[in-house]
This record gives C-alpha cells, sequence and structure tokens, in this order.
C-alpha cells in the first residue's frame, strides 16, 4: 500500500523522522506541508524539535512510502511455536552462563 | 471527498469492525470503517483542530501586552503549541478524507464550527491567566479521556497534546498565583475574570447527555470515551480547590460538595446562550472569524507564490 | 557587580570610564534590536500565511526576546537595575534600536525580507563580538549564534521561494526591499565610543567594516535572485535610532507593550 493513496495531497506532506541521540534510530513523530523537502526540514525542526533536544530529522514524501496493510498484520506474528529463537528458552545454559 | 452519512456499509464488514473495537483493537487511517464512524471522527477532530486555531486568538491579543519579559516569551510559547496543535490535529482529520486546505475554507466561511469557549472576549490580563488554567484544564479532561479513543491516528497525536496542555495549566497556575497573591488591584482583576469565565466552562463539557443510539454508537465505537457530566465532575473535582485554595470566590453560589452522590452540586448555567453561541451567535464569534478572514486574506498572494514553488520544485 | 565588565579576563579599561560606556551602548543597542523585532514577529503569532511558518517564526521571536534579555541582563548589571526595568521603564527617545526593528509588520514579504537583512547583520555583528579576545564577551556572542544559525535558514528559505515564485510575490518582495533597505544598512549607524572598543582591541570589526562585510554578503545574493537596492547615501545618513531617534511606530508599540505594567509597576506580574 502506498500512504500516498490515503494522504490528500502526498507530494507536498513529507513524514518527519527524529533521531534523539546518535545511539537512538530516527522515529516517525509527525509530517508538515511544505512545497519542498528543503523548507520541510526548515518547518519540522520547529514543530517537531523546539522542545527536547535531537540530532537529526529526516524527511520524506507520503507518496514515496510503501506499507503493509495493517489487514495482514497477523503476517507479521509468528504463528507457530518460534520460542527456540529466544535466548529465554534455554533456561539451563543461562544458568551456567550467569554463573560465571 | 465528500462523506457519505448513510452509505450503507457492508454488512461483514461492519460486524467485524464492531468485534475489533470490542476487543479493543483500534483504527488506522488506511483501514476499512463505517462511512458513519469516518464522518463521525472527522467532525470531531476538525472541529478539534478548529478550535486550537480559533482558540490561540484571545490569548494572542495579550502577547504584545504582557507586562515582562518572560511572561512574553511564556505566552508566545503557549500560543504557538495551540498553533501546532492544530497542525497535529488538521494532519489527523485530512487522512479521514479532507484536504487541510478546505478545512481552513469551511472554518473561514463558517460553516466549520469552533468550540463555544473561544467565542468569548478577553478582557484583562487576568483572562490569560483564567483560560491558561481553567480552559486548558477544561480541554485537558476532555483531551486526556480521548487518549483512548478507537482511532489510532487522534490518540497519538492527543498524547503530545497532553504533554503540552500539563505545560500551559502549570503556566496558568503560575499566573493565577501571582495574581491572586499580588495587590487588591490584582485580585480584583483575577475576580472579575473568573466571573466571567465561569459560565463558558460550565458550558464547556456541552449539556447533560441525554441516552440516544447515537450517543450509545459514539460510546461503544470510542469516538466518546466519557460522558459530558463526567467530564465535567471531573473538572470541578480538580479545579474547584485550586480557586478556593488562593482564596478567590466561585462565582456560583449554587456549588458545593454532595457528598451522599458524590458530586458537585451546581447552578445550571443558562443552556439557550450555550445554543446560541454553538450556532456562533457569541459575542466575538463574528470578530474572530473576520479577523482571520482577514489575513487569510491578505496572504492570498503567499499561497498562490507557495503553490507556483511547488509546481517548480 | 557581575557581568562581562567584571569576568576575570576583562582588560583594566573595562574598568573605567569611556570604554565602558562604550561597551553599555553596544550592547544596550544590540537588546533593543532584539527585544523590537522579537515583539514584531511576535505579532505574527497565530496569523501568519500557513501553520508550520507560524510556529516556526513564533520559535523566532521567543529567541530574539530571549536574546534581548540575555544583552539587558549585561547592561542592568552595570546599571544596577534588572532586565524588565531596561524593557519597560523607558521612554521611546531612551531607545537605541535602529528604527528597522520598530517598524509595522506590513505584509509577508516585509517581514521576511526585514528578517533576512537583519539576520544578515546580526550574523556579522555577532561575528565581530564571537571573534573578540575577551572570552566571555565571545562567549556571549556564540550563545547568541546558536539560534541565530536557525532564523537566517528559515529567512533564506522564505526569501528564494518568494523570489522565484515570480509574478505579485516577486515585485512585493521588491517594494519590501526599497523600503527595508535603507533602514537595514543604518543597523550599522555607530553606537557612541564604538572605535574605542575597536581600538582597544574588544571588539574584532568595526561598525564600516561590518557594514561592508554585510553588504558583500547580501548584495551578490540580491543580484542572483534579480532583485535590486537603490544605495542612497543621504537616507543612510539620516538615521539616528542609535541616537535615540525613532518613529511613531515605536511610541505605539511601547504604549502597547507596557499597558499592563505600567498600571502598576511595583506589582510583581
Amino acid at each position: 500500500m502506498n500512504l500516498g493513496e490515503i494522504t490528500p495531497g502526498a507530494r507536498h506532506v513529507f513524514a518527519v523522522f527524529r533521531q534523539e541521540t546518535k545511539n537512538d534510530a530516527h522515529v516517525h513523530v509527525g509530517d508538515v506541508h511544505a512545497p519542498d523537502a528543503e523548507m520541510a526540514l526548515v518547518l519540522a525542526k520547529e514543530q517537531f524539535a523546539r522542545r527536547d533536544p535531537c540530532v537529526n530529522l529526516w524527511v520524506v514524501r507520503y507518496c514515496d512510502i510503501d506499507a503493509t496493510r495493517y489487514e495482514d498484520a497477523d503476517m507479521l506474528e509468528p504463528a507457530t511455536d518460534k520460542s527456540y529463537r529466544f535466548g529465554g528458552s534455554y533456561r539451563e545454559q543461562q544458568r551456567v552462563y550467569r554463573r560465571r | 471527498m465528500s462523506v457519505q452519512h448513510d452509505a450503507p456499509d457492508d454488512p461483514e464488514n461492519l460486524a467485524a469492525f464492531e468485534s475489533r473495537l470490542a476487543a479493543n483493537d483500534r483504527v488506522e487511517a488506511g483501514e476499512w470503517m463505517p462511512a458513519r464512524y469516518r464522518a463521525e471522527c472527522l467532525r470531531l477532530i476538525q472541529m478539534h483542530a478548529n478550535s486550537e486555531l480559533m482558540g490561540a486568538l484571545p490569548e494572542r491579543e495579550w502577547i504584545p501586552r504582557a507586562p515582562t519579559l518572560s511572561r512574553k516569551m511564556a505566552l508566545v510559547a503557549k500560543v504557538q503549541d495551540e498553533i501546532g496543535h492544530a497542525q497535529l490535529l488538521y494532519r489527523v482529520a485530512e487522512d479521514l478524507g479532507k484536504p487541510r486546505a478546505q478545512m481552513i475554507e469551511e472554518l473561514m466561511a463558517g460553516t466549520s464550527k469552533f468550540h463555544n469557549v473561544f467565542h468569548y472576549p478577553a478582557e484583562t490580563w487576568a483572562d490569560v491567566a483564567v483560560i491558561q488554567l481553567f480552559v486548558d484544564g477544561a480541554a485537558m479532561q476532555t483531551q486526556g479521556s480521548l487518549r483512548s479513543s478507537s482511532y489510532a491516528p487522534y490518540a497519538r497525536v492527543l498524547k503530545r497534546i497532553c504533554y503540552e496542555e500539563d505545560f500551559h495549566i502549570r503556566l496558568g497556575l503560575d499566573n493565577f498565583k501571582t495574581l491572586a497573591e499580588g495587590t487588591p488591584a490584582q485580585r480584583a482583576m483575577l475576580q472579575d475574570a473568573l466571573n466571567r469565565w465561569w459560565e463558558p466552562l460550565m458550558h464547556f463539557f456541552g449539556p447533560h447527555d441525554q441516552a440516544s443510539p447515537h450517543l450509545e454508537m459514539m460510546m461503544r465505537w470510542r469516538i466518546k470515551v466519557k460522558t459530558n457530566d463526567e467530564l465535567r465532575q471531573q473538572f470541578l473535582r480538580q479545579f474547584v480547590p485550586v480557586i478556593l485554595e488562593y482564596g478567590m470566590q466561585v462565582p456560583d453560589p449554587g456549588l458545593r460538595w454532595d457528598e451522599p452522590r458524590n458530586h458537585y452540586a451546581y447552578t445550571e448555567p443558562d443552556w439557550d446562550v450555550f445554543k446560541r453561541v454553538s450556532r456562533g451567535e457569541g459575542p466575538k464569534s463574528r470578530a474572530r472569524l473576520d479577523l482571520r478572514n482577514r489575513y487569510h486574506a491578505q496572504h492570498r498572494w503567499v499561497r498562490e507564490a507557495v503553490a507556483r514553488w511547488e509546481m517548480a520544485a | 557587580m557581575t557581568g562581562l565588565w567584571a569576568a576575570p579576563d576583562a582588560p583594566e579599561v573595562l574598568r573605567e570610564g569611556p570604554s565602558r560606556e562604550a561597551l553599555r551602548a553596544l550592547l544596550l543597542a544590540m537588546a533593543d534590536d532584539e527585544l523590537m523585532l522579537g515583539h514584531r514577529h511576535s505579532e505574527w503569532t497565530g496569523f501568519a500565511p500557513d501553520i508550520e511558518s507560524d510556529v516556526a517564526l513564533s520559535s523566532i521571536a521567543q529567541d530574539e526576546i530571549g536574546h534581548a534579555r540575555i544583552l539587558y541582563e549585561q547592561v542592568a548589571a552595570l546599571d544596577g537595575t534588572v532586565p524588565d526595568t531596561l524593557a519597560f521603564d523607558r521612554t521611546p527617545s531612551e531607545f537605541r534600536n535602529a528604527i528597522l526593528t520598530e517598524q509595522e509588520n506590513g505584509d509577508w514579504a516585509y517581514t521576511i525580507v526585514r528578517a533576512w537583512l537583519y539576520d544578515h547583520a546580526d550574523a556579522v555583528r555577532l561575528a565581530a563580538l564571537a571573534a573578540s579576545p575577551l572570552g566571555s564577551f565571545a562567549a556571549l556572542a556564540k550563545t547568541l549564534q546558536r539560534e541565530e544559525k536557525y532564523h537566517l535558514l528559515f529567512g533564506n528559505a522564505w526569501f528564494t521561494r518568494l523570489a522565484g515564485a515570480g509574478g505579485e510575490s516577486r515585485a512585493r518582495l521588491q517594494v519590501a526591499l526599497d523600503t527595508a533597505w535603507a533602514d537595514a544598512a543604518a543597523l550599522f549607524e555607530p553606537t557612541p565610543g564604538i572605535e574605542r572598543l575597536v581600538d582597544d582591541g574588544l571588539l574584532h570589526r568595526g561598525p564600516a567594516g561590518q557594514a561592508a562585510l554585510w553588504a558583500a554578503t547580501v548584495g551578490p545574493r540580491l543580484g542572483a535572485l534579480g532583485l535590486e537596492v537603490q544605495v542612497d547615501q543621504a537616507v543612510l545618513a539620516a538615521a539616528g535610532g542609535r541616537a535615540g531617534w525613532h518613529t511613531p511606530a515605536l511610541t505605539q508599540l511601547l504604549d502597547e507593550m507596557t499597558s499592563v505594567w505600567r498600571t502598576d509597576p511595583r506589582a510583581r506580574w
């Protein structure tokens, strides 16, 4: 699904991603209306970074974002037992490992 | 895109939607939703956005007159937040099917509403304190409850909005306290503001809810989370003590805590006034819209320039 | 007495009359500029052409008023008063801001042109302070520079787009430029004793050098955008904000700005 399909004027609506510190990933915090990407960054700064400091901002046009469908959300959750992927499933090893 | 109120929804989709909401699931912009649900969410959020944009006006009149440098900066920051909230909310409303520019045009034309409380004048500096503390305090009740709205994009922006409203209320309390502990003239100005704002505040949450299929549906769909009376009582419980603590008067001789019924009893405000104001016949309804229209018209060439730039970009 | 004057690295000259007075005059003029422009920007809060720019300009307004306060603190430390007294308890002729900053907002084109010209001038002015060998002085300038960077970004973004859109937009920009240019050049009208600060080594570059640097920065950029400016030395000579000469716009601004405070100047607000 292209997010431009649900967003009116998607070419001039930019998603804003904010990176709090270099130790963090960029997180979507909202959107701005702007004629182009440069202006979107200028405007995003005060709408989304005026209180809490951050180190970096990204902007992306809505029409350039593709997304999965919420109808398919079940696909994003494992259906069968995948506990073997998690360390917590190996209790004995954990006990030995922790003791060291 | 116009929203059809009576477009029949596919019964299977509708049943699935109802059971999802019953299981506490939330709705995202691109998902299927009943036409009625879309229309109600859009109406609510568009009006909320309008109210933030128009709600900036009474206080902004006092920015040039704020009596200290720090009051001036804080007031600009506060009004700026309201404009920022309008930005967030129009964006959410937009994805329900109406472009932002169209919503602004509807506001200008008077065909979409903004909240009753913003149809009143802000006559003195004390009005700023009362608006920040009590109007924002009232708004916090509604907005706080709607953080559990079923419409996820709305619930998400309300988290940030409530975070900022908390600053407004604290700022308001600081302003209120300064005047309440100030000179006799400052106290008198504060009491006068409180007297004038009390009825609009009692109107804030709307009339008593009447049981109806519409109300039942709004609650079931979690577009409305608490009743008007619940919110009003919540507001009174939080803010009547604040007024009394600073030795100010609640301008309602009928207001008292009713212990057995565990709520505040109060004198009914005049609901005919409420209806008139809702129709846009409040003391400042016309003037505020006219002012906004004047600037909107003044900026026409800017919008055209931006549109030309967009084409070129 | 605290402030720059008392900084450990403050030179001997700042402890006596003329240099100290010259520094006070410069800081007061800068503070008054920032307060007036911040006040004018804040008049747009709620009424800018689009919601996002409304938020952005409101931040810039807060920054400028905040800068005024920081600078007033320095002057107040010397005078034994407080920033709010300097802001609220002076007559128009006691203000030392350049006339550019007190003018009414006019349209969005004038607002952007004024901000753009002012922020470029302020950048030159702050650079001259930031290069001062007096560390505390330079540190203050660098603090202000950090926020001015965004003001320039915002001004440039709007300025280039309004110019690039052509038609009425460009025409309005040219009219605004014609109106603002001479007032903007007068930002470099010398404050009393400023050359002494250069001689003392406290200021890296004097007003004439700053004005030339500013003109060399904005001139070519205007040229590249196809905008023109008329340089009229006679108008420049008629400046006077730094000597306390102002337009009725300042009287009106101060009347409004101090209206609540004046009801009881001794009250806490």
